[in-house]
């Protein structure tokens, strides 16, 4: 009997390690993420972070967008990155809207490939959005950093 | 027998309870009495998510101060709030908004490579988050040693910067939106204030004052952002301030010319060719009347 108590116990507490600690250790969502993404900058100053996390969309689903407004400055020449959680399957597209018009984008749709970064020398002052989704809608967790060059 | 099994399931049940008190998402604070967004008028309410996706247009101020910087414009420790008049700030909003006006001004003396004369606005950073309730974003410890070496300005304006994104970003979250727009609206006019305020000469000037005429943007922004909670009175009568700093920008005007963007890959990053164009038209009597509105807000704000 006291050997069925000590399994209860061992199984309880590998419930509790297996459900609990692993969530919160791993993931680098948050200011774990920022902090690498960071350190990608190079030669620019940090203006802002843009966290983002999307659960996985329902197939046939558009993807989740997130979005975010921002102003620019002419004369100022400013870099966008995006980084992803890499526990996590979705890799994330930052795109660039002023008004309704695309500016650029970290996705090329066409070869399929992703870009670290968008560098914009801004001539026109204004408002901007920056909008994040996932590729494909899977579950992610990204954040966008929005930089000057020095 | 049945006493052992019985005995066995308090142990389970008792473990089971201590997992999901170890892995529950933290409570949100009792905080009713720190400016919930029950001050939000019904017919302009916008969603909390609408005003975190508008509160990131607010300018940091690192982008004036940088332009400030490289305009040759000379530090003046006198256009700061001085960090004695903390003393002063004992309601919410005036914590909010002069947490807004000190983070500010640490910038501009890190930006000035001032990191000496920080610490009074460290440590006043610190008290008025404290007495948010939001204290735990600002990392008052490593920015107290960053700030020894001029050497790590990057890491101090990194450092100072996330932590006002993140206490923008849990404030909105736990329905206090209207302190995260004070911090903002108080961020904003400190960083116009010291724009209007700096001695500036040709050619420079006309590029601080082109960036001063710009400010009508956010200005607007401002605006919808703070009509949200003008069922206050103390916000009704900030709003009513900014109407009026409104009527002084009002004689600026910005003027667009569009044309396609082309993006382009190079070295492996997309590199955008801006083809439009915008142009502030604005003027020494413009500039003169911004100053001074700028100038009678912010000093109720700092009074």
């Amino acid at each position: 009997m006291i050997m069925t108590k000590q399994l209860i116990f061992i199984m309880a507490v590998a419930t509790l390690i297996v459900f609990c600690i692993p969530f919160e250790a791993k993931s680098q969502c948050g200011d774990e993420l920022t902090n690498i993404c960071h350190a990608k900058l190079g030669n620019t100053r940090f203006i802002r972070s843009f966290p983002v996390q999307h659960g996985e969309v329902d197939r046939g689903s558009s993807p989740r967008v997130t979005r975010y407004e921002i102003i620019l400055n002419r004369g100022t020449t400013y870099r966008i990155f995006a980084c992803n959680d890499k526990t996590k399957p979705g890799r994330v597209i930052v795109s660039l809207y002023r008004g309704d018009q695309l500016i650029a984008t970290t996705y090329d749709v066409e070869t399929g490939r992703h870009f670290p970064y968008i560098e914009y020398p801004v001539n026109m002052s204004g408002r901007y959005s920056l909008q994040f989704m996932f590729k494909g809608g899977k579950e992610g967790c990204a954040v966008g950093i929005l930089s000057t060059v020095n | 027998m049945v006493k052992r099994n019985v005995s066995s399931l308090l142990l389970l049940t008792g473990l089971l309870v201590l997992f999901f008190v170890a892995c529950a998402p933290e409570r949100p604070d009792d905080l009713t009495e720190l400016l919930t967004d029950d001050l939000i008028s019904e017919e302009m309410k916008m969603t909390d998510e609408a005003v975190g996706q508008m509160i990131s247009s607010v300018p940091n101020p690192v982008e004036m101060t940088i332009l400030l910087q490289k305009s040759n414009v000379v530090y003046s420790q006198d256009l700061l709030n001085p960090s004695g008049s903390i003393s002063n700030y004992n309601t919410n909003f005036k914590k909010a908004l002069n947490l807004g006006v000190y983070g500010t001004d640490l910038v501009y003396m890190n930006i000035y490579d001032r990191t000496v004369s920080t610490l009074s606005y460290l440590r006043n950073l610190q008290n008025l988050a404290d007495g948010l309730r939001i204290g735990q974003f600002f990392d008052y410890e490593t920015l107290n040693r960053l700030s020894e070496s001029s050497r790590n300005i990057d890491s101090v304006l990194y450092i100072t910067n996330r932590g006002f994104d993140n206490m923008t970003r849990y404030l909105i979250d736990q329905s206090r939106s209207s302190i995260a727009v004070l911090i903002a609206y108080g961020t904003w006019i400190e960083s116009l204030y010291i724009a209007t305020k700096v001695k500036t000469h040709p050619p420079n000037k006309e590029l601080i004052n082109q960036r001063i005429g710009e400010q009508k943007i956010v200005l607007d922004n401002m605006l919808h952002l703070l009509s949200n909670y003008r069922n206050d009175p103390f916000f009704e009568e900030i709003f009513l301030d900014l109407m009026d700093l409104k009527k002084e920008f009002d004689n600026v005007t910005i003027s667009y010319i569009y044309e396609e963007p082309v993006m382009k890959e190079i070295d492996g990053k997309i590199v955008v060719i801006d083809n439009s164009r915008s142009e502030v038209n604005i003027n020494d009597d413009i500039i003169d009347g911004i100053s001074k509105q700028v100038e009678y807000i912010l000093n109720k704000i700092i009074e």
